[in-house]
Parts: C-alpha cells; sequence; structure tokens
C-alpha cells in the first residue's frame, strides 16, 4: 500500500457514509440534522482526503529537508490573545472588541512579515 | 537495551530558552510540553473541584456549600476537565511526539499551533473569571442544555462567559487537530508510508479527524445558544431543544473518543516495549481504528434514549457494535504479551492497569447502549460511574502511562520507579473506591447533579465510601507531583533509550535537540524501526 | 384470563396473561430484569476473564534473569506479529454477541416502549421549576405538588397506568427507579407511555426529576402510592368530595 494518507480517509468517509445511509434509510431518522451533520462530515473527511492526497505528493516530489521555523513567533502569541479579547468583547462591552480586532490586524502584519522572512531565508 | 549514563553525571540540561521563549516557542517540543503542562493544570484545578464535591457528597444534607455553589462545581469540573485538560492534552501529546514518531523535524503551521495555546489559556481564564461574577460561574451543566441555558432561566453572565470560553477552547482543538494531522500527511520521513506509521500517530490520526469534523458541530451550537440568549429565537420550542442536543451530541459523543484514542495509542507503545515484541496485528487494528471512529461519531442519539426524538434502535445498533473494535484491541494487547518478557516498569503497569478499567466502563457501556436498562441508568450515578471508568481508568491511566514511557525522551532524566509503583497502587485503589460505589448509587435510584440525597439508606455508606476514594486519588496526585519534583531536581540522565523503544523518537537524544534528529535516521521498514533493528541484531547474533 | 374485569370480590392483583405483562402493558422492571439478567453476567465475565488474562501473563511471561542451561532461560521473545484467521474468527464471535444482544434488546424495547390503548387510569404528569403535579382528568383532581412540599403519585395495582408527561419550561425527566423506567419531558413536547405497578406499597420519593433543571433540581421529587384497586377507587372518591390530597 502506498504512502497515500488519502487513501486512508476515503476509507473513513466510506465507513461514515455507510453508518450515515443505514440511519437514513433503514431506521428513517430524517429530522434536517441528523441528515446534515453526517454529511457534512462526509464531505469534510472527503475534502481533507482530496487535500490531503495533493499535499502528500508534492511533498514526497521535494526533497527531504528540515525547515526551520523561526524559535518564536510573538504575532502568533498576539494572534491568539487577540482573538480572546474579540470573543470576551461580546460579552465584556464594544470596546474589547475593538481592542481585539486591532491587535489581531497588528499579529497578522506580524505573521505576514515573518512568512516573508522565512520564503526569503529558503 | 538500557543506557544510563555515566553513575555520576547528570544529565545535561536543555538549551536555555528562558520560560518567556517557551510561551512563544515555534518548537513543537516546547509548545507541547506547554500545552500538556497548562492542560494538567488544569486537570489538578477540577480535581480540587470534583474533591469539594465529595466532601459535600460524603454525608447526607448540605454542609459546605448551597445549591447554587454545588451547581457551579460540577459544572466547572465537567467543562475543565474535556474542555481545558482533557482534550488539550491529547492533541499536545501528539504535538509533542508525531514529528518525533514519524522522523520530522517540525510541526507543520506550528504558529497557528502556538496561537492555538494561548485561545486555549484566554479560554480557560474566561470560563473560570465566572466565579468572580456577583452572580457566579456557570451553572448549566457541562452539556448547558437549552432552555435551561437559555437567558431567562439561566441569565447569569458566568455562563455566557463560559460559552466564550467554550467557543475558543474548541476552535483551539480544531487548530491544533490540522497542524498534527497536515504534519502526518507531509512531513513523514523516506518510507515511512501510512501503513508503517506508529501505533500511536495512527491513533492521531483518527482523533484529529474526528476533531475535525465533529468539534465544528460544538462551535456551531453554542455560537447559536449565545444568539439566543442576546436575541431569542433561535432555538424554539421542542424541536429547539432536541435540534441542541443533536448538534451538542453529534460532538459530545466523539469528544470522549478524542481523549481516548491517543491514550489508548500510548498504552499499545508501552505494552509493546514493554513486552519485548512488536504491536500484534497492525494492520487489522489500524482498521479497527478507523471503524472504531467511524462508529464513534455514529452514536450521539444514545445520549437521548430516554427523549421519544430519536430512533433508538440504529443508535443501538451502532453501540453495541463498538464492542467489535474494542475487543480487537484487547485481542491485540493480549497477543502482544503472549510469549513477550514482560518488565513490569511504571508504564507497564499503567497500561495494565488502563486495561483493567476500561474494561469496566466499556462493558459498562455495551449496557447502557440498550435502550430499556438505559431507560432506568441514564442520568443517574450509574452512569457517573461509567464514564469515569472510561474516561479516568481509561484516558487518565492512559495518559499516566504516557507520562511514565516519554518523561525520559521529553526531559532527558528518569523519574522514579518506587514512586511510580506508589503512585498507581494509590490510583487503583482510589480509583475503585471512588466509582465503584456509584454503580450500586445509580442502580438504586440516586440521580445526578443532586448536592444531597435522604438520610437513613446505603446511600450514605456508599457515597462516604466514595468521597474517602477521592482523597486518595487527591493523594496518588501528590506522590506523582512529589515525583516530578524530585526527578527534576536529581535529573538521573536517562539517554536517548532507556526502554528499549521501537519507534524512532528513541533513536535521538533525550531531551531532542531543536531538529530533532541530527544525522540519518535509522531505516524505516516497518511501523517498529527500532525493533527491527534490534530483532536484525538478534538474529546476527544467535540464528534461530 | 381477560384483564380489566371489575375487581369486586377477585383478588386484589389480576394474574398476569404472560410472565411480566399486565393487561397487555410489560411490568417494566421485569423486563428489566430480564434484560439486565442477560447483559450483566457477559459483563462480569468479560471482566474477569481480562483481570484474569492479565494477571496471568504479567506472571507467566515476566522477565527472567537470563541463567544458562535452564529450560526457557531467558527465551527470545516470540516475532509472531499476525494471526489473521484467528483474528477474523474472534472478530466473527465478536459480532454473534453483539446480534445476540441486540436481538433481545430490540424485543424487549418494543415491549417497554408500548404505549397502552388508553383504558387504564390516565394520569397527566406535569413537570415545572422544580415540583411535579399530577392530573387525574377522568376523576377531574389533580395532586399538586409545591418545591417545599412534593406531591404523591396514587396509581392502583395490577392495572394500567397511561401517562402522559410534559413540562412547562425546561427539560426534566420523570424516573421511577423502582419500575426501572424514566423519560424526558422536554417543554412543548409530549409523550405518553404506560407503567403497571404490581404490587401495593408506599415509596417515599419514589419518583425523581433525573434531567438538570436548574436549581432545586436536587429536591424534585414524588412520593408513590400503590394502592389494592378497589382502594385506589376509595381514594379517588374521597379526593373528589375533596378531601386532601
Amino acid at each position: 500500500m502506498s504512502g497515500r494518507p488519502g487513501i486512508a480517509f476515503l476509507v473513513w468517509a466510506a465507513l461514515l457514509a455507510v453508518l450515515a445511509t443505514v440511519l437514513w434509510a433503514v431506521f428513517a431518522q430524517l429530522d434536517r440534522l441528523s441528515v446534515l451533520m453526517p454529511a457534512v462530515a462526509v464531505g469534510l473527511t472527503a475534502a481533507i482526503a482530496l487535500v490531503g492526497w495533493r499535499a502528500a505528493r508534492r511533498a514526497a516530489a521535494r526533497a527531504f529537508l528540515a525547515q526551520p521555523d523561526p524559535d518564536t513567533s510573538w504575532s502568533a502569541v498576539l494572534a491568539g490573545i487577540s482573538l480572546v479579547l474579540v470573543l470576551m468583547g461580546l460579552e465584556v462591552g464594544t470596546f474589547m472588541i475593538f481592542i481585539g480586532a486591532g491587535l489581531f490586524v497588528a499579529a497578522a502584519g506580524g505573521l505576514v512579515r515573518e512568512w516573508r522572512a522565512e520564503r526569503r531565508a529558503r | 537495551m538500557t543506557a544510563i549514563g555515566a553513575p555520576r553525571a547528570r544529565a545535561a540540561r536543555p538549551p536555555r530558552r528562558g520560560l518567556v521563549g517557551t510561551l512563544a516557542s515555534t518548537d513543537h517540543k516546547a509548545l507541547g510540553a506547554g500545552i500538556f503542562t497548562t492542560a494538567f493544570a488544569f486537570f489538578l484545578a477540577a480535581g480540587v473541584l470534583a474533591l469539594l464535591m465529595r466532601f459535600e457528597l460524603a454525608r447526607p444534607h448540605l454542609q459546605l456549600m448551597t445549591l447554587h455553589g454545588y451547581n457551579e462545581l460540577f459544572t466547572l469540573h465537567g467543562s475543565t476537565m474535556f474542555y481545558l485538560f482533557a482534550t488539550p492534552i491529547a492533541l499536545a501529546s501528539g504535538v509533542y511526539l508525531v514529528p518525533l514518531q514519524i522522523g520530522a523535524g517540525r510541526l507543520k503551521w506550528a504558529r497557528l499551533a502556538l496561537a492555538s495555546w494561548w485561545m486555549i489559556i484566554g479560554g480557560g481564564l474566561v470560563m473560570w473569571l465566572g466565579f468572580l461574577t456577583v452572580q457566579g460561574a456557570a451553572d448549566v451543566g457541562w452539556y448547558s442544555y437549552v432552555p435551561l441555558s437559555d437567558a431567562p432561566n439561566s441569565p447569569s453572565v458566568g455562563t455566557d462567559y463560559w460559552i466564550v470560553g467554550v467557543i475558543l477552547a474548541a476552535a483551539a482543538a480544531i487548530a491544533l487537530a490540522a497542524c498534527v494531522l497536515a504534519t502526518i500527511v507531509t512531513e513523514r520521513a523516506p518510507g515511512m508510508t501510512m501503513l508503517r506509521l506508529p501505533v500511536f500517530s495512527w491513533t492521531m490520526v483518527i482523533t484529529c479527524l474526528m476533531v475535525l469534523t465533529a468539534f465544528p458541530a460544538l462551535i456551531v451550537a453554542m455560537g447559536l445558544l449565545l444568539a439566543q440568549r442576546q436575541f431569542g429565537g433561535v432555538y424554539t420550542g421542542a424541536a429547539g431543544a432536541f435540534d441542541y442536543q443533536h448538534l451538542f451530541w453529534f460532538f459530545g459523543h466523539p469528544v470522549v473518543y478524542v481523549v481516548f484514542f491517543p491514550f489508548l495509542g500510548a498504552v499499545a507503545e508501552a505494552i509493546a516495549t514493554f513486552s519485548g515484541r512488536r504491536w500484534f496485528g497492525y494492520r487489522p487494528f489500524v482498521l479497527s481504528l478507523l471503524l472504531f471512529a467511524a462508529l464513534s461519531m455514529s452514536v450521539w442519539g444514545h445520549h437521548m434514549f430516554t427523549t421519544s426524538a430519536v430512533e433508538n434502535k440504529y443508535f443501538s445498533l451502532t453501540s453495541t457494535a463498538l464492542l467489535v473494535p474494542a475487543g480487537i484491541e484487547y485481542f491485540d494487547s493480549f497477543a502482544t504479551m503472549w510469549r513477550g518478557r514482560i518488565r513490569l516498569m511504571t508504564p507497564m503497569l499503567f497500561a495494565l492497569g488502563f486495561l483493567v478499567l476500561f474494561v469496566i466502563g466499556g462493558t459498562t457501556g455495551i449496557f447502557i447502549g440498550s435502550p430499556p436498562l438505559d431507560y432506568h441508568v441514564t442520568d443517574s450515578y450509574f452512569i457517573v460511574a461509567h464514564f469515569h471508568y472510561t474516561l479516568f481508568g481509561g484516558s487518565v491511566m492512559g495518559l499516566f502511562t504516557a507520562i511514565y514511557l516519554w518523561w525520559p525522551k521529553v526531559t532527558g532524566t528518569l523519574l522514579s520507579e518506587r514512586l511510580g509503583r506508589w503512585h498507581f497502587w494509590l490510583t487503583m485503589v482510589g480509583m475503585n473506591l471512588t466509582f465503584f460505589p456509584m454503580f450500586f448509587l445509580g442502580w438504586e435510584g440516586m440521580p445526578r447533579r443532586v448536592a444531597d440525597y435522604p438520610p437513613g439508606t446505603s446511600w450514605s455508606t456508599l457515597n462516604l465510601l466514595s468521597s474517602i476514594g477521592a482523597a486518595l486519588i487527591a493523594v496518588s496526585l501528590l506522590v506523582f507531583l512529589w515525583n516530578v519534583r524530585r526527578s527534576l531536581r536529581r535529573r538521573v540522565p536517562a539517554g536517548p533509550d532507556p526502554w528499549g523503544g521501537q519507534t524512532l523518537e528513541w533513536a535521538t537524544d533525550s531531551p531532542p535537540p531543536r531538529e530533532n534528529f541530527l544525522g540519518p535516521l535509522p531505516p524505516v521498514r516497518s511501523f517498529a524501526p527500532l525493533q527491527d533493528l534490534r530483532e536484525q541484531r538478534e538474529q546476527e547474533v544467535q540464528p534461530a | 384470563m381477560a384483564a380489566g374485569r371489575p375487581a369486586h370480590g377477585r383478588p386484589a392483583v389480576s394474574p398476569p396473561q404472560r410472565a411480566g405483562y399486565f393487561a397487555g402493558v410489560a411490568d417494566t422492571r421485569h423486563q428489566y430484569d430480564v434484560l439486565a439478567g442477560l447483559y450483566l453476567p457477559i459483563a462480569a465475565g468479560v471482566v474477569l476473564l481480562v483481570v484474569l488474562l492479565v494477571v496471568a501473563f504479567a506472571w507467566r511471561y515476566r522477565a527472567r534473569p537470563a541463567s544458562a542451561g535452564a529450560a526457557g532461560a531467558d527465551r527470545r521473545p516470540s516475532r509472531i506479529h499476525r494471526a489473521p484467521k484467528t483474528e477474523a474468527l474472534y472478530v466473527l464471535v465478536l459480532a454473534c454477541v453483539a446480534a445476540f444482544l441486540l436481538w433481545h434488546t430490540f424485543t424487549i424495547e418494543g415491549r417497554v416502549d408500548h404505549a397502552a390503548s388508553g383504558r387504564g387510569v390516565h394520569v397527566v404528569a406535569t413537570a415545572a421549576k422544580w415540583h411535579w403535579s399530577f392530573d387525574y382528568p377522568r376523576a377531574g383532581i389533580v395532586q399538586q405538588g409545591t418545591d417545599e412540599r412534593p406531591p404523591t403519585l396514587v396509581v392502583p395495582a395490577g392495572r394500567t397506568v397511561d401517562v402522559t408527561l410534559r413540562a412547562l419550561d425546561v427539560i426534566h425527566a420523570f424516573w421511577i427507579p423502582e419500575r426501572r423506567f424514566k423519560r424526558d419531558a422536554t417543554p412543548g413536547f409530549v409523550s405518553s407511555f404506560s407503567l403497571v405497578f404490581p404490587r401495593p406499597g408506599f415509596w417515599r420519593d419514589g419518583g425523581e426529576c433525573s434531567e438538570y433543571c436548574g436549581l432545586r433540581h436536587t429536591w424534585m421529587k414524588f412520593h408513590v402510592r400503590v394502592l389494592a384497586p378497589a382502594a385506589f377507587a376509595r381514594w379517588l372518591r374521597a379526593r373528589q368530595s375533596g378531601a386532601a390530597a
């Protein structure tokens, strides 16, 4: 069996699909969520399989080299914290949403800079 | 093949990044250890809540707290355990170990994983912030059914904070799962096909698949709940109440497998290592893992057997079918031990304890997978017993297996075997003393989420026994923490492979260097490359 | 022996037509005991087997120090790593066990879920934070509970009790542990089920709310009083003429 993870994911999607079909066709549970949620799960898995298939092929094609990451990324930390602040703002007040959104923009800028520096270093 | 260093040498300290550097590190090892430690701290916090509940329940009548206080405790206990401890620690194990096991130098999308760590910290703080508000923390139960969690029934802002905390933790989990899965897809060493992935890494594959496909339902459920509380009109009537349950349990059942599978993987690695044999029946096992996970996505209605809103027979069918892959896992465990050379070091003790305790949780799970039986015991202490046998007896025992197994790799030092044995036996006694009486309590009619019970029945004795057990569990954890502290101070060097490991992480230094592997990897011809080398060498020395 | 005949001059409890049935309605406790009697021994057996195997294997295959000459001295661990035919057979056995359990579950579930034709005593059980109330519409009386005083559900022995269950505010659940039966009460959704209570008796706190419903969920209970049919009829008449519950 080849190294394609897509196959494993497709097998899983197929299992989910079979089990969902039994729910729908044999036991006739057809409320909208019982149809939607398993269908979305199957679809998501199939999408992961497709993306994974192509990504694995591309990864296999390039030489196996450790791609070093920078040691720290404060922009990533800020991105996480700013999302916390945005969601807190839903409860605490709009001012918090603005603070969080602003910080997120700053963080995103930092991340873009880091990503560009990485591409230049490669 | 022990490789303890020179008797008086102390294990080298890892390069000092400093605490500040660790908090923002993109090195998956620092990040994994960071999330792991954060999650473990939440475990202890939630454990304190449990201890308080058990102190209250030890005797009839309310002695320690108000009804409202008790309701906050069980809500935050369950929520912290699932969202802030068990899920993050399961994913953190993958963040740390998967790149090492697959021979990779890094975790893919490490910055996303780093941001997720901070979302978990932030989400946890927001959730617990409720305790500081006037009306207190959320008291709607960890599954916060609608209409109870609706604004008219639960107006407290603590509940809103709780919802925000859950959304943050769930989003972080999805991000972490994506990172780990992406790493497995693209960063495997040459020669490591999917069917040469180590057992633990396979359990991380299905864990991540379940997080990615089931956790979105939780975010939808919580987002809609927030909208319902602000504006109303989202979950209306009985249909709305059932919709919420469908959304929640579509997430709520897979989550218990998300927090279980990585630790099943750890147990499998430990059993193989300490039996001196590779894991038995690898290919059927991989298939059974896929089936196990697929079934776990298809049983959610068994939490709704008494609602009259689901096709009980279907969910009973899928729930009972779970005994097939679970049975395979046990078959493979014993087949791996069969004719092995078993060393009862602490990781192996916890692995064997897992086998014994989880089967109690599993068989009682099959029991409640039968609707007529569930009609009696659901929402009673029988269920509390069942899921603590699977979550504590399964996941937590598996977690300690993982900790004792991989501690030398992560820290470069050894934990004390003597203290480890004390920890193990205290846990076995404490755990059974705490949770086994609950089967009887539930059978006899004690419901869940009650702060008190009628005096003058056997329930008083059973509850007292359970509370004593809880205190024993607390003592066992203190022993563990003492072991940790002692080990980090003494720094007995562990060397790269103190146990005779079988997978790639044991082929590098302890702790591993920044890039994980310096120099060429051992050849990868199976899921246990080091075991292959070992057996090949034995063949050359002693031809069979 | 047909069910439903007046009890005057007859034994207080109608003999069931078949084991575990009264007037065509399953005795839920009996059905539960039958099914649990299948599941529990199997579960206990599996647990015992696992414990025995763990102890036996940990002992039998423990690593022994290499001692020259003795038979089996530091034998090499076995290299066998697959046994497809054995595993396939084992999976088949597991599937048969699952099928066996499901067959019995489906059979008994059919009996327990069966809502009777409505010839029994009709009770409307209403759950509201944090007390129960029981309407007897045909008799025009109500057993009203309050947050401080639980009501008593009074039912005749050996006769069908058709329960209509509803909730007014949040999800509650109706649980009578002695009957081994429970149903959720969801606001906006009415569910119906039938119970029989074979023997007279009084169960203090014999009924509980088992779905967390907020602050006083701990104390949301009801008592259950089962009276012989004649006594039940007398009680009903007394209540109708205005006596206290």
